[in-house]
């Protein structure tokens, strides 16, 4: 969570870009020793680092809002975090850096610091901004670039340069304006960049629980042949939360062997989608609730008679239980406890996954071809 | 519990077992372990958001507590040793699920009021009926106990849905009669597929990931023989002394206590060849080949391989603390060893004439355990050449607590214009590495338990190979029976004894 982890911040100094590295080197020696030792009882403060962290903001405003995520984030992967921010309505003539550290308390009364460096670029110098990150990336550890804009990232040289910088690409679809457009979009180049680096969309990570949940759920020892008899699936989802159930009918449909051939808009209520599968078509319903978290709220997905027939409705039993709550009574026993993450917590831990998964690749592609569905 | 292959929809989902909804039976549920680990570590794994949704414990001991004092108990426990700080709101809705049964271990009433409880509070809990039964108490009362869960119709048949299965905790036996006793008690009842016997040591974040060091890199594997490894020493230092475990310790010993389960089996991890999979019996069929492999030291060798040892009164961090046969409840005249060192081989292919150094000690001057493989010098030439002054050689030590981690010492050479060697340290730390916490190994293995997943537990074979081995140097002091054994000061590192166990070999023991 990302609760206020780096109360021992050095205070950000402003640094000349080409000194970064040395005033970064400084904050270790005489300063660092007050602040980061500074709390009664610490011991002096250790440099740790696991990953080079590159985040992307398009505005200042933007960039407001990250340092207690920042904090959250390398509280739990401790990374040299570079945060690039473009200031489009700035005036300024060039670039502007500056360093701090970020400690948190650690077991024994140790203090565990990152290095954070934040670069800003007026509009005419965001170019110029991957030049100056690549030199200040550690060698030899992995690099995790964060696209912390709420646009979807879209191929150019900015994204290329820094994507190209990078092991590893993270992003968020959820709260995208146009979450249809920018499946297509991402997609374009995330099928191709997949094969090179680890793409990761923090909205298909936000969909695990109910994956397992429904996988275990539907599993052919619990609920026999309801897998290949699915007829219809029904998904409600809180406002911004689009992609991840988009996610979720990607999966079931590239698990199942199902494909889309038809998909409908009502706009900002629901979407439907029409499959076909080995059996027989089956319909998939998307709704949007007006009100409520930014997340899934309730999957029901029905199967046919011809295999005894049966249905299961998947749904939060109190904040941090998620379970099957009525449907067939040998998959009703399941219930998974299941931590609310934050975005902070959900960078975290994707980077410290350094693998390919297929299985997002394989929805990515499948959720493109929803997507095309409904723009034509 | 379902496999990808069967279920499309598991595909690409974590292949680790999960842990099923469970209730816990924890007999012994007021004692120290129960409050020292289990409570806490159960707490944190629900706070972790680890532990199945639907969960029960109930403790089960002769104390006199009720479902609120024994939610008191667990509070004052997660207070005292939680590795999380006790969360009000957390703590409430774990507690709702601690209940507690009063009875004796041989009270068939009290098995029978357990079953019925366990009945009333399995269905509001969620819990389909699946049931752990944990044994923390006495080796003398565990078959009586394991008897009375089969008479009270409380154990079901392995492979069946619900499941039954049983944890048993140190020491699995005295010696190995008592050991196979135990172990043939237990099969009456369970099979051996429900049977987790644990060594917390086998939990360890560092002695897990020994086996991710050795066979997830390429350099370390091919270094690991006796080609390139001059020697290993394994040890385990306790800073305190017998405490208030004297009527337990007294009749075990250090050998007992530490040799025969922890060190042998972190032994077996750090010399056992690689296995073809990480499916439970493959790992555990090679770690018992290790055991299996280890040269018997019995008769006449025991005195030029082990050596044993209690410690005197001396000071501990300034403190003067008095020796063993001063502690209370220990007799005056005790022979029981708190000390002990042993040099042994595996005699396989690859640790041909590798000494393995193996010691462990209460009062030594810190707690501290790790494995140290010491590797061959470099030929007497170039950078070597003096044998007056020999190069340090490169040592890879694993710590297993505190302060888990690694590190490589490798020459180097100090700045400016002479060519001058000098040892240093290439340290990894988990603590300072990474951000995140390791789970307490107990946390780890009550979780592969509720999964049903054996790895890191020890099979019955295992259990008594390991007695056997023991077993010759047991035999061996019991034959050369003395009315003195060496001492050493507490806060020390041993006797002299053990320097010149290791000595004679022109090495000595690792300052830690």
């Amino acid at each position: 969570m990302a609760r206020a982890v780096s109360e021992s911040v050095t205070s950000p100094r402003p640094v000349d870009v080409r000194a970064i590295e040395r005033e970064l080197a400084g904050l270790w020696h005489e300063p660092l020793g007050s602040v980061a030792a500074g709390a009664e009882g610490m011991e002096p403060a250790t440099r740790a680092c696991m990953s080079n962290l590159l985040i992307w903001c398009g505005t200042q405003e933007q960039a407001r809002e990250l340092p207690i995520e920042i904090g959250a984030i390398v509280e739990r992967h401790p990374s040299r975090v570079l945060l690039l921010v473009g200031e489009p309505e700035s005036e300024k003539a060039g670039l502007s850096a500056s360093v701090s550290a970020l400690c948190h308390p650690a077991s024994a009364g140790r203090q565990i610091c990152s290095e954070h460096v934040t670069l800003s670029a007026p509009s005419g110098s965001v170019e110029r901004l991957p030049s100056i990150a690549l030199p200040l990336l550690i060698g030899d550890l992995p690099t995790a670039l964060w696209w912390a804009a709420p646009e979807p990232p879209t191929a150019g040289a900015l994204f290329d340069d820094l994507a190209g910088m990078a092991d590893h690409v993270i992003y968020d679809s959820a709260g995208w304006l146009d979450p249809v457009r920018g499946v297509v979009s991402v997609a374009g180049w995330a099928m191709e960049l997949e094969t090179r680096r680890v793409v990761s969309d923090l909205a298909w990570r936000r969909g695990k629980p109910w994956r397992r949940l429904v996988g275990q759920a539907l599993d052919p020892q619990i609920a026999p042949g309801a897998l290949e008899s699915i007829e219809e699936v029904e998904i409600e989802h809180g406002p911004h939360a689009l992609p991840q159930a988009w996610f979720l009918i990607g999966w079931l449909a590239g698990r199942l062997g199902w494909r889309p051939i038809a998909g409908k808009v009502a706009p900002g209520v629901a979407v439907t989608f029409g499959f076909e599968s080995a059996k027989a078509p089956l319909r998939v319903t998307v709704r949007r609730l007006a009100t409520g978290e930014s997340e899934l709220s309730r999957v029901a997905i029905r199967w046919s008679a011809k295999v005894g027939g049966g249905a299961a409705t998947f749904a939060w039993d109190g904040r941090d239980r998620l379970g099957v709550l009525a449907g067939s009574s040998s998959a009703s026993a399941r219930i998974l406890s299941v931590h609310h993450e934050s975005r902070a917590s959900l960078v975290a831990r994707q980077m410290a996954k350094l693998f390919h998964d297929p299985l997002f690749r394989d929805t990515l592609a499948l959720s493109r071809r929803m997507a095309e569905a409904l723009l034509r | 519990m379902q496999t990808a292959s069967h279920n499309p929809l598991m595909v690409g989902l974590s292949k680790t077992l999960l842990p099923e909804p469970s209730t816990l039976v924890i007999f012994g549920g007021a004692g120290d372990l129960s409050r020292r680990k289990l409570l806490p570590g159960l707490y944190n794994l629900m706070r972790d958001g680890v532990l199945p949704a639907n969960f029960a414990v109930i403790g089960f001991a002769r104390t006199e507590l009720d479902d609120e004092r024994f939610r008191a108990l667990a509070r004052e426990s997660i207070e005292k040793y939680s590795r999380r700080s006790l969360d009000p709101d957390a703590f409430e809705h774990f507690a709702r699920n601690l209940f507690f049964v009063r009875g004796g271990f041989a009270d068939p009433a009290a098995y029978a009021a357990l079953a019925k409880r366990l009945d009333e509070i399995e269905p509001g809990c969620g819990v389909p009926g699946n049931r752990i039964f944990y044994l923390s108490i006495p080796p003398s009362v565990m078959g009586v106990c394991v008897d009375q869960l089969q008479t009270a119709g409380l154990v079901r048949p392995a492979a069946s849905s619900p499941f039954s299965r049983i944890i048993v905790e140190k020491p699995i036996g005295h010696d190995l009669e008592s050991a196979r006793q135990l172990n043939a008690t237990v099969a009456r009842v369970f099979d051996e597929s429900q049977v987790f016997r644990i060594d917390h040591y086998l939990g360890k974040e560092t002695v897990q990931s020994l086996l991710v060091m050795r066979f997830a890199n390429s350099i370390f594997e091919p270094l690991w023989n006796q080609k390139y490894v001059d020697h290993v020493q394994i040890t385990v230092a306790e800073e305190e002394g017998v405490g208030t475990r004297a009527n337990y310790y007294e009749e075990a010993g250090a050998l007992r206590d530490m040799v025969q389960n922890h060190i042998l089996q972190v032994l077996c991890l750090t010399a056992m060849e690689p296995p073809w999979s990480l499916s439970p019996d493959v790992v555990r069929d090679n770690r018992l080949a290790v055991l299996q492999g280890l040269r018997p030291i019995s008769g006449k060798d025991v005195d030029q391989y082990a050596v044993r040892a209690q410690y005197a009164s001396g000071f501990h961090h300034g403190v003067e603390v008095p020796g063993y046969r001063n502690e209370p409840n220990v007799k005056p005249d005790s022979t029981t060893e708190t000390f002990v060192a042993l040099k042994c081989f595996i005699d396989n292919w690859r640790w041909a004439g590798v000494p393995f150094y193996l010691r462990t000690g209460k009062r030594m001057p810190k707690r501290a355990s790790e494995i140290a493989v010491q590797f061959k010098e470099v030929p007497p030439i170039l950078f070597n050449y003096d044998p007056q002054s020999p190069l340090e050689p490169n040592v890879l030590s694993v710590r297993i607590q505190p302060d888990e981690g690694l590190s490589l010492k490798i020459a180097t050479k100090l700045p400016g214009p002479k060519v001058r060697i000098y040892p240093v340290k290439l340290d990894f730390r988990y603590g300072t590495t990474f951000g995140e916490q390791s789970p307490e190994a107990y946390e780890r293995l009550l979780l592969d338990v509720m999964a049903g997943d054996a790895t890191l537990f020890m099979r019955r074979d295992a259990v008594e190979a390991s007695w056997v081995w023991v077993t010759g140097i047991l035999e061996a002091w019991q034959e050369h029976s003395t009315r003195w054994l060496p001492q050493y000061p507490a806060g020390s590192w041993g006797p002299l004894e053990a320097e010149k166990l290791i000595g004679a070999d022109a090495r000595k023991w690792r300052a830690l």
